[in-house]
């Protein structure tokens, strides 16, 4: 019995295996076609590289800004975007899921409607504003669009996870004379830490993803940030495919290291805090 | 260990910004303006221009859509303008060429625009029809260069007896065939007098197991229209004469070589840097509709493809259509500063050593003239020849919703959603309302 | 219980300075923009008159305007049908792996983490990466193809609008899995042994314990993974504006790219404003389900 349940366990693993390798093939492609020699592209694909080359990544691009400025920009944006997130969106979650009434459900109800929206849709409005406040070419302006995607997406992790906490938690805060404020604090934040580090990096990652925000606010060549490259890049260098690759590599690479290493919490406060909704 | 260390540092971090706003439940309402200004973000806030006052330094900003490449010559002119304006500081953007039209257009409902920028020339007249780009008429009569100038170019910043701008540099499309190819199938190259009966018979049989026949953009965006409608203009019908029978001949034509194969089905997404990268350069494609920029291109992928240009074949009519780029004024505020630009780019001088630089073709007759490059290079010379026959595209002040019917019209018929009748009658009577 | 209750109760305006900033913000940053693109969508707006505050109000020829023209009809197929077959793929997928991935075997947690990196890649990438591989000429993808002997020759993903529909679905379908996936599988764990072990007492087989305990005991997220996974495919922008920008013709024409070519390529934004209200209207029409489910839930514990 315990031999026979041994090897459908094995099989699952080599199953697993199987399909992970599959699955995530178009990585591989990215990352190896990044790494050929040039010219290599355009003819029949091999598995692999016929010699490794890292001429495609290119560390200073026509307009001599270096691939680091980039670097540096897509994570200015997605930090800022994530420090407001994290100062709007996690109180609100809060405060949201411990508490009810008319208003506060119009409060709900907006940020649920806000995670609907596609964000092309509200481009012109937000130009005209922004402009007018001079926050196009500024990463500031980029980072308060940026979260108008995270803030929703955080607020609706992070209610659920708030309410599966017991109330007992917070009472005996209160009985130890902390207000709302600190019992949030010392209490709530503590206690949800993995659900919080779970938003606000799945935040961080769809700040770093944004395309259509900064190809809109941003014009000067000093302060693009890396998806956007990359875009410019497929229309600039269309078929130099090891050169866009390479783009793409950076841009997601981060992303993957960062994954990796905190994996274990990412998955475990996404799926706490979504499932129901 | 290394991720319990991560964990707690970035909740410190957490705490510590939250722990600001602890103590009393009061201040807890002031968390909402804090985020406004998270980081130091020093360089950021867009350098607007400065320096109103008289006197002082005059800041003007300028954007530009053509190639990094191209740039060097544009931006070397620039820096010549300021040494001999001290008192005028010029601030340059490129912005990608697919996405310019889109960022000035927003900057014109946000009241956010360059003084001055390049444009392709099919924009000037919408930009100026849109109220967008300044009337510059009085400058350029008292400045009275422009009957230096080509007609067809001239024309395309001409709206409503005003003029919105200058042209910068013209460009338009001819044949360019792979002569190797040729050679090794024992074809003679095609001559300046080919017919449309030839040239069909070229791309078929030019069209083989190794290369296809013929190459052009056939993508959905203003590039595609570029491409397409110069066929449709040779066999007598135009734009707004889209259900005709010359129209329907000619994408007929079109739709021949593509079903057949004698092009890359991949053409339905290529721009035209695309395709002469990955088509022509690369031997894999006999002919190819081009524009002499593209020589530039040809030279950075393989700079020994053995080619040669030719005349567009003749069906009804010989022509071919003008592409190129204007340089326009956007905003009023610095209006001497910019026309002394404006001005100085346009000069004989500067206009010819730009357009030589960048491979295309100046729209001035007395730069032309005077270059002896446009005369005896045996690419170029072609090209000027060609545009000497050119037709402007439109101008229309809706030429976008034109373009894109006429781009909606050939891609439904490539992809085999609609008949060549079908999309054009559409296309056609979609124009009509425009109009 | 007293003292927790008179608690809440004392101080509830305290709550609302926690929910305040954010929803000011998004009031602002999101209701106000959706505002005035409805506002927009009723008069005509074009270029020449955005700056001056002079609009002429046209009440609803817009719409009447849009819903005359063949491409909006198309674009509203177009984006329905690319849902519904994205669900169809990316749901059965993502159970299935998260079926398997919710078995605790060697490796198991390690391989479903490593699983879900797709859905957190930026999207132009993904793009990126799908364009590269669907090339015709030397796309892996054909290659692969060719050489199991499933096709004979290249298939033009790109250039016919029932393969291009195909390419942007099996994209999405891509970064869609990981997603069902991981939200189902956590689900998975909720559900308690021992109900299984009671069935396979009761000589239940294995599809009836699926079909009957499972499938039910999932099926709140069961509803919210496909109502969100709706919503987000629904919205599509990115992947088909960089991968085929709404072509061949009209064939992967969304409602999103059409919104954004008509404000941004024919400077007609009050045209735009209405094909993305259109966009909107259709998505609230499921999004109140999603809503729905979020604020049942609340009325339960409560």
């Amino acid at each position: 019995m315990t031999k026979k349940i041994k090897r459908q366990k094995n099989i699952m693993t080599l199953v697993s295996i199987i399909i992970t390798i599959i699955f995530l093939f178009p990585l591989y492609w990215m990352i190896t076609t990044s790494l050929r020699p040039p010219g290599e592209t355009f003819q029949n694909p091999t598995f692999f590289p016929s010699r490794i080359c890292l001429d495609s990544f290119v560390l200073k691009n026509e307009h001599g800004v270096s691939l680091f400025t980039y670097l540096k920009n897509s994570c200015i944006v997605s930090l800022g975007a994530t420090a407001i997130t994290m100062v709007l969106g996690i109180p609100a979650a809060y405060g949201l899921a411990r508490f009810k009434n008319r208003l506060i459900s119009v409060a709900l109800f907006v940020f649920l409607v806000a995670q609907m929206l596609p964000s092309s849709l509200i481009l012109t409005p937000l130009f005209v504003n922004f402009s007018k406040l001079e926050l196009i070419n500024s990463h500031v302006g980029v980072m308060l669009a940026d979260a108008t995607l995270t803030i929703p997406f955080t607020v609706i992790i992070l209610r659920t996870y708030f309410k599966d906490i017991p109330k007992e938690l917070e009472e005996a805060a209160i009985i130890d004379g902390c207000g709302p404020w600190r019992t949030f604090i010392k209490v709530m934040v503590p206690v949800s830490s993995s659900g919080i580090v779970t938003a606000l990096s799945m935040s961080m990652f769809m700040a770093w993803g944004d395309m259509v925000f900064s190809l809109t606010f941003l014009n000067q060549e000093g302060l693009k940030t890396l998806p956007l490259i990359l875009y410019k890049a497929m229309g600039e260098l269309g078929v130099r495919w090891e050169i866009l690759m390479a783009y793409a590599t950076v841009v997601v690479l981060p992303i993957l290291v960062i994954f990796v290493l905190m994996q274990k919490y990412v998955v475990d406060g996404l799926t706490a805090g979504a499932v129901k909704g | 260990m290394k991720k319990k260390r991560f964990l707690s540092l970035l909740l410190a971090g957490l705490m510590m910004v939250t722990l600001a706003g602890c103590g009393s439940a009061a201040s807890s309402g002031a968390q909402g303006e804090t985020p406004a200004k998270p980081d130091a973000q020093g360089e950021a806030s867009a350098e607007t221009v400065q320096g109103e006052a008289s006197g002082e330094q005059i800041t003007i900003e300028m954007w530009y859509h053509i190639s990094p490449d191209q740039a060097t010559v544009l931006l070397g002119m620039i820096d010549e303008f300021q040494n001999e304006h001290p008192d005028i500081k010029v601030e340059t953007q490129s912005v990608a060429f697919a996405e310019i039209k889109k960022q000035l257009s927003i900057g014109v409902a946000a009241n956010q625009l360059p003084d001055v920028t390049l444009c392709d020339t099919v924009d000037n007249v919408s930009f100026a029809a849109m109220g967008a780009a300044v009337d510059i008429t009085e400058e350029v009569e008292d400045w009275g260069e422009l009957e230096n100038y080509f007609e067809a170019p001239a024309q395309s910043a001409y709206y409503d007896g005003k003029y919105y701008g200058i042209p910068f540099y013209s460009n338009c499309l001819a044949i360019m065939y792979n002569k190797d190819i040729f050679d090794e199938m024992g074809l003679s190259y095609p001559t300046n007098d080919w017919t449309w009966d030839e040239f069909r018979e070229l791309v078929a049989q030019t069209a083989t197991d190794d290369h296809y026949g013929l190459t052009m953009s056939l993508i959905k965006s203003e590039e595609g229209t570029f491409n397409v409608l110069p066929f449709i203009c040779q066999a007598g019908a135009n734009w707004d004469s889209l259900d005709s029978d010359g129209a329907k001949e000619a994408l007929a034509m079109i739709n021949d070589f593509y079903q057949n194969g004698y092009m890359s089905k991949e053409l339905i997404s290529m721009t035209q840097a695309d395709m002469c990268a990955s088509l022509f350069a690369t031997g894999r494609s006999a002919m190819m509709v081009a524009g002499s920029w593209l020589t530039t291109n040809i030279q950075n992928e393989n700079p020994n493809l053995n080619y040669d240009v030719v005349l567009f074949p003749t069906n009804k009519d010989a022509t071919s259509l003008i592409g190129g780029g204007n340089i326009m004024m956007m905003k009023d505020d610095h209006k001497e500063a910019s026309w002394e630009l404006m001005k100085f780019l346009s000069s004989k001088e500067n206009s010819r050593a730009f357009c030589e630089d960048a491979g295309y073709i100046s729209p001035r007759e007395d730069s032309v003239a005077e270059s002896t490059l446009w005369a005896e290079n045996p690419i170029l010379s072609v090209y000027t020849e060609q545009l000497a026959i050119a037709k402007p595209r439109g101008p229309h002040p809706n030429w976008p919703e034109i373009s894109s019917a006429i781009q909606t019209a050939y891609q439904d018929v490539l992809s085999g959603t609609a008949t060549v009748e079908e999309a054009l009658t559409k296309a056609a009577a979609e124009i009509e309302e425009i109009k | 219980m007293k003292s927790k209750k008179g608690y809440f109760f004392k101080k509830k305006m305290v709550f609302y300075l926690f929910v305040l900033p954010g929803a000011v913000y998004m009031t602002l940053m999101i209701i106000l923009p959706i505002c005035s693109n409805i506002i927009m969508s009723f008069q005509d707006v074009n270029l020449m008159n955005f700056a001056s505050k002079e609009r002429n109000f046209v009440g609803l020829a817009m719409y009447q305007d849009i819903l005359r023209e063949d491409v909006t009809w198309v674009a509203v197929k177009n984006t329905l049908w690319f849902t519904f077959w994205c669900l169809v793929f990316q749901f059965p997928i993502g159970f299935a792996l998260a079926l398997l991935f919710s078995k605790e075997f060697k490796g198991s947690r390690f391989l479903r983490g490593i699983n879900v990196v797709a859905w957190m890649i930026p999207m132009v990438a993904v793009a990126g990466i799908f364009k590269y591989m669907f090339n015709s000429d030397i796309g892996i993808i054909n290659q692969i193809l060719m050489n199991l002997h499933i096709v004979d020759k290249p298939v033009e993903w790109l250039a016919h609008g029932n393969t291009a529909m195909a390419s942007i679905i099996v994209a999405n379908v891509w970064k869609g899995v990981p997603f069902n996936m991981i939200l189902l599988a956590t689900a998975l764990t909720t559900v308690p042994a021992d109900v299984y072990e009671s069935a396979s007492i009761d000589g239940a087989n294995r599809l009836h314990r699926f079909f009957y305990i499972t499938i039910p005991l999932l099926k709140p997220a069961i509803v919210s993974v496909l109502t969100l996974g709706f919503i987000y495919t629904f919205k599509v922008f990115d992947l088909v504006y960089v991968i085929t920008g709404g072509g061949p013709g009209s064939s992967t024409e969304m409602l999103s790219t059409l919104a954004y070519r008509y404000s941004f390529n024919e400077y007609n934004f009050s045209q735009g404003a209405a094909v993305a209200n259109v966009l909107f209207i259709l998505l609230m029409l499921v999004g109140l389900v999603y809503i729905k489910i979020v604020t049942k839930e609340d009325g339960g514990d409560r």
